[in-house]
């Protein structure tokens, strides 16, 4: 009947329990809670940044919502993003780690070659994004000099992260690279688990490579793709380093997602309610992706 | 357990609500930030209501150790060894003085944080914009007797000191320095082969581009946001002075004004459309251009004074002029603002003083005036510098700047014009937007900001 209740006795009980959980939560109140209640706050007055706050109440919510085109750009720019480096660096990770685990490699080759997937997780993101922004220069950069090499020329005199088609494209291979080394990571690690003798049945009784991953693999990893899709999903939707580092969110606002959005309104206008009332759309819009994900992902539990 | 929990979730809340509400105020009741007298009659400096007379306030005490935190955009390498050694000038005079330089990039957003939080330097060193911000808050220190008292305007170019504070007629915040202007950059030796004369015009210079481009060679060499420049000089030669200084003050656009606007940016457009810039321009880096430049495929390099160094390092043959104007009698301005200026926090400890105006008045002597010069930087101080040790870049530039005014960075009229500006100019060079178009869009942002800013001072 008292199960889940909290009584003085549960509390003895468990008092070194949530004596240890205490520093956390009030970690969490500190640096998430109250400042994710001060963004509330600010996105519903007017300030620059500096001096007194005036209340506007959902003013910034309709500055940003109504006939606001690069509230729009944003808002498709992020789920583009999203939806790309969601599920590519996820599946580029799920074959290398197949390929890893479950391949013929010898085992030391096996970990080598898992070291070097994740070394770009291991870079920092604007060192690696510096880095990016030099392969693609037009002038400067290897790529196009590599594409000429190759007689790829058509292709060579693009400048990738000034061209409207290409800039989203190029910016999502960067964070393609540095992801799926550590999706491999996760899913070889999960794929390990995996008991053997349930392959070693399932070839008796005649399945296939193709059936084994589907039937085995993919069920035995269920937990690690839930929480690397999470993951990656949450990485998503806040990105803002790789894009800053490479394009600013240019060229004109062909690459603008929500976080760019935000800043600029934020430190180059001087329009603090109004980005955070963004950032406030954001994490809203995150949270129903989210969690409208984790529900799909119970749901097909059971 | 839930009951418990909710009450603390609530407590929680109320209290983060709390904190907030102390950051409010029309609603609001956040204090002025940081605790500090009444500003004073006549530009006295707040922080020092003694009986002693300003002189007296101002003389450093020798056997007093002192640490001023200044705080600066002089965060490049350049930047940063002039500072270094302007600080060692100050120490030959001051060992007592200690100075804690903080160079930071995206310093305007530093010393917001700063100010805003009550843990703002000493000396902060800015443009008018953020000046005009600062002041609104009653954060910066009205120097006008102090610069009065240390001469600083007998030593500097005439109009200079006021022309860093003009949004505050008559009163003193901060004390310019050095310059940017903004002059054209040519290749010569491209410029003898193609026998090319410099161009004083926009008709010339239109000569010039078109035997320029028709000989392989790309006219400019320039980024999205170096293009910005390539409107004001098209502007400052098209437009009076007075009717750019009514929009850039956000008093009025003219119909002279607007006219001027619309006819250089359609001969900005009017290049893009011929092709005058690099391919894939909205790909460049801005860092990279005093590297493309060098390569010899350019011809023209709209840019500051300063790249005189790496142009010189890169033992580039080179000359410089003044952006060219519609006709040869009207007057020549160079997109020149002031670099910025240093401005004293209004709250600054009394016994700080004498040392926070030392320092800045080490930037007011003839030494230091030299070696900002032979640092690559336009002085603004009157002293003769015909012997200072200048590379012949260096020279080209000096000359250039020659007899001409300060105009500005049209881009700084108000916060996020930049922004914008520099997304239209993308716009521009991806031939998403004409020439017209730009000045429709940039006319209703300017008002938009324009809006926002008058509603901020009032």
């Amino acid at each position: 009947m008292n199960r889940g209740r909290l009584t003085c006795g549960v509390l003895r009980k468990h008092m070194i329990c949530y004596l240890l959980l205490a520093p956390t939560l009030l970690m969490f109140v500190i640096f998430v809670l109250v400042p994710a209640v001060q963004t509330v706050y600010i996105s519903l007055t007017q300030w620059e940044g500096i001096g007194p706050k005036t209340w506007v109440g959902l003013s910034n919510y309709k500055t940003m919502l109504l006939g606001n085109a690069v509230y729009l750009t944003a808002l498709r720019n992020t789920v583009v993003w999203t939806l790309v480096t969601m599920t590519v660096p996820v599946a580029i990770g799920l074959f290398q780690a197949n390929l890893l685990v479950r391949g013929s490699l010898p085992h030391r080759l096996a970990k080598l070659y898992q070291l070097i997937y994740f070394l770009p997780q291991v870079i920092s993101t604007v060192v690696a994004a510096i880095a990016w922004k030099f392969i693609y220069d037009p002038v400067m950069g290897p790529l196009n000099d590599v594409l000429r090499v190759v007689g790829m020329n058509q292709y060579a005199n693009i400048g990738w992260l000034g061209n409207p088609k290409t800039v989203m494209t190029a910016l999502c291979v960067v964070n393609v690279w540095i992801h799926s080394g550590f999706c491999c990571v996760v899913f070889a690690a999960a794929m390990q688990g995996i008991d053997k003798e349930l392959y070693d049945a399932a070839m008796v009784d005649g399945a296939t490579r193709s059936d084994q991953f589907w039937r085995i693999t993919l069920p035995g990893i269920r937990e690690s793709m839930t929480t690397v899709l999470v993951l990656t999903m949450m990485w998503s939707f806040k990105v803002f380093d790789i894009i800053w580092t490479m394009t600013k969110g240019g060229p004109g606002q062909h690459s603008y997602v929500f976080a760019i959005y935000a800043y600029v309104q934020g430190f180059s206008y001087n329009r603090l309610g109004l980005s955070a009332a963004i950032t406030v759309s954001l994490t809203l819009i995150a949270m129903v992706f989210s969690k409208a994900f984790t529900t799909i992902r119970e749901r097909g539990r059971y | 357990m839930k009951k418990a929990l909710s009450l603390l979730l609530a407590l929680l809340v109320t209290v983060a609500l709390v904190a907030c509400g102390n950051g409010g105020s029309a609603v609001s009741q956040q204090p002025a930030p940081q605790e500090k007298s009444p500003p004073a009659q006549g530009g006295s400096p707040q922080a020092a209501p003694s009986e002693k007379t300003l002189a007296q306030q101002l003389t450093v005490d020798p056997n007093q150790e002192v640490t001023i935190t200044v705080m600066s955009m002089h965060h490049t390498e350049q930047r940063r060894s002039l500072m270094d050694q302007n600080i060692a000038l100050l120490n030959e005079k001051y060992p007592n003085i200690k100075v804690e330089h903080n160079p930071v990039e995206d310093y305007i957003n530093a010393i917001k944080m700063g100010f805003d939080s009550g843990d703002a330097p000493d000396i902060v060193y800015i443009d008018d914009t953020t000046q005009n911000m600062l002041e609104r808050y009653d954060y910066l220190m009205d120097i006008t007797d102090i610069a009065k008292e240390m001469k600083w305007a007998d030593v500097s170019k005439p109009g200079s000191l006021e022309y860093q504070n003009v949004r505050h007629p008559g009163v003193i915040y901060s004390a310019p320095y050095i310059s940017g202007p903004r002059v054209v950059w040519y290749n010569k030796e491209i410029f003898n082969k193609l026998n090319l004369n410099v161009p004083t015009t926009l008709d010339e210079f239109d000569d010039v581009l078109a035997k320029v481009k028709e000989a392989g060679y790309i006219p400019f060499e320039a980024s999205i946001r170096t293009t910005l420049w390539h409107i004001d000089g098209c502007l400052f030669g098209m437009v009076p002075f007075e009717d750019i200084s009514k929009w850039y003050y956000l008093e009025d656009s003219t119909d002279i004004y607007k006219t001027g606007r619309k006819e250089a940016l359609e001969k900005v457009a009017e290049w893009v459309e011929r092709g005058y810039f690099r391919e894939g321009i909205t790909s460049i880096d801005h860092n990279n251009l005093n590297v493309l430049f060098p390569r010899g495929e350019t011809v023209f390099y709209v840019s500051g004074a300063s790249a005189a160094g790496p142009l010189a390092s890169a033992n580039m043959d080179v000359g410089a002029f003044p952006f060219p104007k519609k006709s040869k009698d009207f007057p020549t301005t160079l997109v020149d603002a002031s670099d910025s200026g240093w401005a004293i926090r209004a709250d600054l400890p009394e016994e700080k003083l004498a040392a926070a105006v030392a320092f800045i008045d080490s930037f007011f002597t003839e030494q230091s005036a030299r070696l900002w010069t032979e640092g690559g930087f336009v002085s603004l101080l009157t002293f003769d510098q015909s012997d200072a040790k200048v590379t012949p870049q260096q020279l080209a530039a000096i000359q250039a700047c020659e007899g001409a005014q300060m105009g500005y960075f049209l881009d700084n009229a108000a916060p996020g014009l930049l922004d914008a500006m520099e997304i239209l100019n993308a716009r521009l060079h991806l031939k998403e937007i004409t020439g017209a178009d730009y000045d429709a869009l940039i006319d209703q942002q300017y008002e938009e900001l324009k809006a926002e800013e008058l509603s901020k001072r009032s």
